[in-house]
């Protein structure tokens, strides 16, 4: 979701000299049947801002330029193979790559750094992959706070795939402060979260493969894994539901790689929608987008402005 | 020893030759190399032998093979089957300051780049730039790449990882220096070379009607230049010849240009076995088959076997209509001529790839498999020696044949080579440098016969030059000519600036007696070579030439003079002069027993603006590599200015194993928050020497604890440190003991061991060496200093979240000194910790509901209970002193956690106009910021002088970037994260906030025991 500044005269036929209208941006993800579905037209969605049906337009559809902000975990529970598997599938994500996409790639642990990025030389960014050691506390709200609100629109509607395997610990901000924030962000956002032992089980969602609740739904991609569990924290879900991207569990194997590309299958999925709000108020703005055509749908739910 | 200066003719020559060499950051040996005896007509061949499926062949001997030249036997006078084993990588090479030529490693894989400016356009070389920065990204440890400008021959050699950085600054020095003609008249070289050369009638007819028909005539008759230029031309076809001619004269000097960069590039590498891979990188230039360059190159590939590759940078840049290169459209009767041109115009680069045993390359991504290829055939192949039967020097080309009597195998070898020719040689570089001389200085990785060493320290601004190269020399590899008392070595050394190819040389001859030189175990020959020169990236070539003997030997080291927060060359040697000074030496192996100095000093520090005194700290580790053994550590301490005003600190340590060791060096500096990190790798050799411990009494050893407490009363603490770490456990306790029943170095003793216990966690033994050291503490002092002394553990023990532990500490503290301000500020530290710890997940005690919902009643109770003994402490440490800044922001942090936001607002804010220190000024103002966040626009005022206070805070930044947010600012809250993300930072160091939360308050024990402890 985006606000926007233009000249009206620029979206009108008859100009208005220096007015102004704000317009909104939502990513909706469309798919039928478990398949993106290509070649929908305004006509086929039909929008609610706070209630108020809203006249929509398709700025783009799938296959737009993907504008990626990679968010590593790199605290000391990530070091040995985890990390391994992260860079894989780390790596495995960048060489799916187009060559029009950008990514940008940023670490966190008891800080958040910048690695490289926004690039298409996604060489670089393996490069940087490489020299990646685990260590450190997980300061998880900071830096999902900094993914969300640092992708640049010029290189592509902005796209956070985060992964962390902990909870929070060190952060300025608090998951409430983090919420809020994100109410008025601009990205989607993607995370990853890895299971491997049976600590991390208890992390795991319930025995079934999906659950949803208020905090959105969790999508298990590797085979069920075994031993006490329980509820993940739910904060990375409902940022992600927020946002209109999801949470993707991924346990042994190239688990976190296939989740990785699905998600990246998803982002090159998406409808980018546009409108102007009309007959709404400014404050929180619980948005509603329906299909016209069969299929389902995901999109944010609902911006601050 | 008597030194005179060479002829200034000679190093010009030198230097000539050095244009074309390059150079290697390490040499550590691999393997002893095939030694062959030169001769001015010795011929050596480098053979492959592959079997059916393309695999090496092994195990050979001499009498398998037959050698003939120009179909003539020839008798193999010297035989050498090579085999090595698969990639080898010792990373640890790299970290090491100091080139030697024992034993050239040359690398399995190598390439040597020659980036063909004069045939590349800005474009081109752009993408060639692109292409190449990304190939060298995938070079991996061990590799090696050579770069050469052809435009300027400059040339530079580097091993990967650690020579990345200089081989992409000198890639993107590559220009493309060809110039694309766009003019009316414009002429391809294809045209221009049909039209000069061979009169191409159909040639000249097309660009003849294309002067016509775009009415260059008309233009050149009327514009003032042209028509004084070209008044004598009468028609398109007049004009087409002039500019034909002057088109292949310009190309034929480009060409020129190039093939002499090849030449000399395949001669520089010649000297090293193997095959080698040259990569051309160019859009291509004509063939022409009378052009001497072409067999020059040809000839050289083959005495070098190497093989060139020819990278043509036209696909790189992906298709380019004519229309675009020529600024007009194209014309379908030039259809034909251009398709020719595309084909033709590439024909010499073609032709020297082909003839040498390569190939064209269409892109980058092959270049890895080439690099792989030639690696994997370099690892087994054959060297076969032998002399011409047929000695005349009659310049022509001898075809060389090798025959290996083994069924169903494919040889690979030189083709054959150009005999010298005949009568005195012409007036080349030749007759004003020995040939060997010459190949010495030209080799990338140094030059063997004599052995030479050579190490640079680029030293502090102190009187002098400030770079000192320090080079040693065997002198068993010289000697003295018949009849001269003293063997004759002359020197030359280049030093070239990697920017602008700038070379500054000195010359000397040296003079070595020969009582000097034949001694048993004489010693190697130490030289210093003395430079000034500004900041910059340096590669410095040191030659030397036995006149003797006739031998040579040469060693090239690159190195960096930096500015700004930097440090000088660390000092590692196990020699000292008699004044105290250490010896620059040019090693990194060193034997058992032997007491090294590693010394270091910090330049450029900037200076706090408050005291006007630098405020640098500097913490190091010593480890074995060879387990990972860390045998000393030192956490991040001040590095106080010396008498001198140097920020310099020297650490010694004695090696009592044969191994590979390293010391880690991180200093900082706390005024411009810039961090330096700095590897040295040493080699220790030889036999333990007599344990000291089984010697009778402890004298020797005590001796030894006295030295080590003098210097840690002399405030070289880390050096104290390193010295004890490095001392038997046994003899450490023994010092200790005696030290205690001496009342004088009881408090140095008592803080040393402390130290020791703390250094890397929690060391019991030495703890309770401390303990015994604290009864022997004079009773009026001893409440005191125990209190410290408690406070000093509990602190360390709080690092390690080992928090009921060090509890009891400060609890031990308090009882012996209730108004300790610094172990109240440290328990105060402690209940905030628990406080703020609510992650059950880290294993350290939290409240499990926190993360869960509401907190339970009994969490609620915890918690009240450590906001108030928190407040409580902090509170009392402000009443024993109140300029314990850090101790009222905490107390303002505690207040504002509590809900009590008047109050917290009014310490924070005293705490914040207070404040001199950054670390308590940021601190005060973020927490002031988040006390007053329901007024945004005061909040964000805070954040910002935060994040002045202490640029690279990220809290600062991500509470800034949020109230922007907040506030509908979200393009400079991006701003703000994205300033932030640009701040470099460390993997390995507590960042503020970290240390803040885990209670590290800034007033240290440690600190105030070391300060007990002083003179």
């Amino acid at each position: 979701m985006i606000f926007g500044l233009v000249l009206l005269a620029s979206l009108q036929q008859t100009p208005t000299f220096g007015a102004e209208v704000r317009f909104v941006e939502v990513d909706a993800l469309v798919t039928r049947d478990g398949r993106v579905v290509p070649g929908l037209r305004a006509e086929d969605f039909e929008l609610f801002d706070n209630g108020v049906v809203q006249a929509v337009e398709v700025v783009t559809g799938p296959g737009a330029p993907a504008n990626v902000l990679l968010l590593l975990d790199l605290s000391e529970s990530v070091a040995g193979e985890r990390l391994e598997r992260l860079k894989a599938a780390t790596r495995a994500l960048l060489r799916a790559l187009a060559p029009q996409d950008h990514a940008t790639l940023l670490t966190f642990a008891n800080e958040i750094q910048w690695r490289g990025g926004p690039t298409s030389d996604f060489g670089s960014l393996e490069g940087a992959l490489d020299r990646l050691a685990a260590g450190g506390l997980t300061r998880l709200h900071d830096a999902v706070f900094t993914a969300l609100f640092l992708g640049d629109r010029r290189y592509g509607r902005p796209v956070v795939f985060a992964f962390s395997d902990g909870e929070d610990s060190g952060s300025w901000l608090l998951a409430e402060q983090l919420q809020k924030a994100a109410r008025g962000a601009d990205a989607v956002l993607n995370a990853a979260r890895l299971a491997l032992d049976d600590a991390d089980r208890a992390y795991l969602p319930d025995a079934s493969s999906e659950y949803t609740g208020s905090a959105g739904r969790v999508r298990t991609i590797s085979p069920q894994p075994q031993g006490p569990r329980r509820r993940p924290s739910p904060l990375l879900a409902e940022l992600a539901d927020l946002t209109g991207g999801r949470v993707w569990a991924a346990g042994d194997g190239d688990a976190l790689k296939r989740a990785f590309l699905a998600a990246l299958d998803e982002t090159r999925g998406r409808y980018l929608l546009r409108y102007e709000p009309r007959g709404v108020a400014r404050g929180w703005h619980e948005l509603k987008v329906r299909l016209k055509v069969r299929g389902e749908l995901r999109a944010r739910r609902g911006y601050q402005d | 020893m008597r030194l005179r200066r060479l002829s200034s003719r000679r190093l010009a020559t030198a230097l000539s030759l050095l244009a074309g060499a390059s150079t290697l950051l390490s040499q550590e040996p691999a393997t002893e190399p095939p030694r062959f005896e030169t001769t001015v007509e010795a011929i050596t061949v480098d053979v492959l032998v592959l079997d059916g499926t393309g695999q090496p062949v092994e195990g050979l001997a001499e009498q398998d093979f037959t050698l003939l030249e120009d179909g003539v036997p020839q008798e193999i006078g010297a035989f050498q089957a090579v085999t090595r084993p698969a990639v080898t990588v010792d990373e640890d090479a790299d970290a090491t300051r100091v080139a030697s030529n024992a034993a050239p490693a040359v690398p399995e894989r190598w390439l040597v780049v020659v980036f063909d400016e004069p045939h590349l356009d800005e474009t081109q070389a752009r993408q060639a730039q692109k292409a190449l920065a990304r190939f060298l990204e995938t070079l991996s440890t061990g590799d090696r790449a050579t770069i050469v400008l052809a435009g300027s021959g400059f040339t530079w050699s580097a091993g990967l990882p650690r020579g990345r950085s200089d081989l992409l600054a000198v890639l993107r020095r590559a220009r493309g220096l060809r110039v694309p003609e766009t003019g009316s008249d414009a002429l391809s070289d294809h045209e221009a070379a049909q039209i000069h050369l061979h009169r191409d009638q159909k040639i000249m007819a097309e660009v003849a009607r294309r002067y016509t028909e775009k009415g260059v005539m008309v233009e050149l008759m009327h514009d003032g230049e042209g028509a004084g230029l070209y008044s004598d031309l009468r028609d398109a076809d007049a004009l087409a010849r002039v500019r034909a001619a002057d088109a292949y004269a310009r190309l034929k000097a480009r060409r020129a240009q190039t093939l002499e960069v090849l030449v000399r590039t395949l001669e520089s590498v010649a000297s090293h076995r193997g095959r080698k891979s040259v990569l051309l990188v160019s859009s291509g230039f004509l063939h022409e088959p009378g052009e001497a360059g072409f067999a020059r190159v040809e000839d050289a590939a083959q005495r070098a076997n190497a093989v060139v590759y020819f990278l043509d940078a036209r696909v790189l840049e992906g298709p380019r209509t004519q229309d675009a290169e020529e600024g007009v459209s194209l014309d379908r009767r030039d259809v034909w001529t251009s398709l020719n041109r595309s084909v033709t115009e590439v024909t010499g680069a073609v032709s020297v790839a082909v003839e040498t045993g390569g190939e064209r390359l269409g892109s980058a991504a092959g270049l890895f498999d080439v690099l792989q290829g030639v690696a994997d055939e370099a690892r087994s192949y054959y060297l076969l020696g032998y002399t011409p039967k047929n000695p005349a020097r009659d310049g022509r080309f001898r075809k060389i044949e090798v025959r290996v009597g083994r069924p169903d195998v494919k040889v690979r070898a030189r083709r054959g080579y150009r005999a010298a020719p005949q009568g005195p040689s012409e007036p080349t570089q030749a007759d004003t440098l020995a040939p060997e001389l010459r190949a010495a200085l030209a080799s990338p990785f140094g030059h063997g016969d004599v052995p030479i060493r050579m190490g640079a320290y680029v030293l502090g601004p102190r009187t002098g030059d400030n770079v000192v190269l320090a080079i040693e020399l065997d002198p068993r590899a010289v000697r003295p000519a018949e009849g001269a008392a003293a063997a004759t070595v002359e020197t030359y050394l280049v030093v070239t600036d990697r920017e602008t190819g700038a070379t500054r040389r000195q010359e000397v001859v040296v003079e070595i007696p020969e009582a000097k030189r034949a001694l048993a175990g004489a010693p190697w020959l130490s030289l210093r070579r003395s430079l000034e020169l500004p900041p910059g990236s340096y590669r410095a070539t040191f030659a030397a030439w036995d006149r003797g003997s006739g031998r040579v030997g040469s060693v090239v080291l690159a190195f960096e003079v930096a500015e700004g927060f930097r440090l000088a060359t660390p000092v590692l040697t196990d020699s000292v002069l008699a004044g105290g000074s250490p010896v620059l030496t040019a090693r990194r192996h060193f034997t058992t027993g032997a007491r090294l100095l590693f010394q270091f000093e910090a330049l450029g520090a900037t200076p706090d603006p408050a005291t006007g005194r630098p405020r640098i700290r500097a913490g190091h580790s010593l480890r074995r590599t060879d387990d990972g053994t860390v045998l000393a550590r030192m956490e991040a301490s001040p590095l106080e200015p010396g008498t001198d005003g140097r920020l310099a600190r020297g650490l010694a340590f004695t090696p009592s194993a044969p191994g590979r060791y390293e010391v880690d060096l991180s200093v900082r500096d706390d005024v411009s928050s810039r961090e330096l990190e700095w590897r040295e790798a040493f080699v220790v050799e030889g036999q333990a020497p007599a344990v000291v411990a089984e010697r009778p009494g402890a004298s020797a050893g005590a001796r030894d604890y006295g030295s080590i407490i003098a210097l840690y009363k002399g405030g070289s603490w880390s050096e104290a440190l390193s010295a004890a770490a490095a001392l038997p456990a046994r003899e450490r306790r023994d010092g200790a003991r005696a030290a205690g029943r001496a009342a004088e170095g009881v408090m140095a003793a008592l803080a040393l061991h402390t130290e020791l216990a703390i250094a890397a966690g929690i060391d019991e033994a030495e703890l309770k060496t401390a303990r015994e050291l604290l009864e022997r503490v004079p009773a009026p002092a001893r409440a005191r200093i125990e209190a410290l002394w408690h406070t000093a553990v509990g602190q360390r023990l709080q690092a390690a979240v080992r928090l009921d532990d060090a509890e009891q500490a400060y609890g031990k503290a308090l009882k012996v000194n209730p108004r300790d301000a610094v172990a109240l500020a440290a328990l105060g530290s402690l209940y905030e910790l628990r406080l703020s710890l609510r992650h059950e997940r880290l294993g350290i005690e939290a409240p499990p509901a926190w993360s869960q919902g509401l907190p339970s009643f009994e969490a609620q109770s915890r918690r009240a209970a450590w906001e108030r003994l928190a407040e409580e402490h902090y509170t009392k440490a402000l009443a024993a002193d109140a300029t314990f800044l850090e101790a009222r922001v905490r107390l303002g942090r505690v207040l504002h956690v509590a809900g009590r936001r008047v109050e917290a607002a009014r310490e924070l804010q005293a705490a914040a106009t207070a404040a001199r220190e950054p670390r308590v000024a940021t601190l005060a103002a973020l927490f002031l910021g988040e006390v007053l966040s329901d007024d945004p626009a005061q909040a964000v005022g805070r954040y910002r002088s935060a994040l002045g206070a202490e640029p690279g805070f990220q809290p600062a930044a991500i509470a800034l970037a949020n109230a922007l947010i907040l506030q509908g600012e979200r393009r400079e809250a991006a701003e703000v994260l994205r300033a932030q993300l640009a701040v470099p930072r460390r993997d390995d160091q507590l960042d503020l906030w970290t240390s803040y939360r885990l209670g590290l308050v800034s007033r240290s024990a440690m600190a105030l025991l070391r300060r007990e402890a002083g003179p």
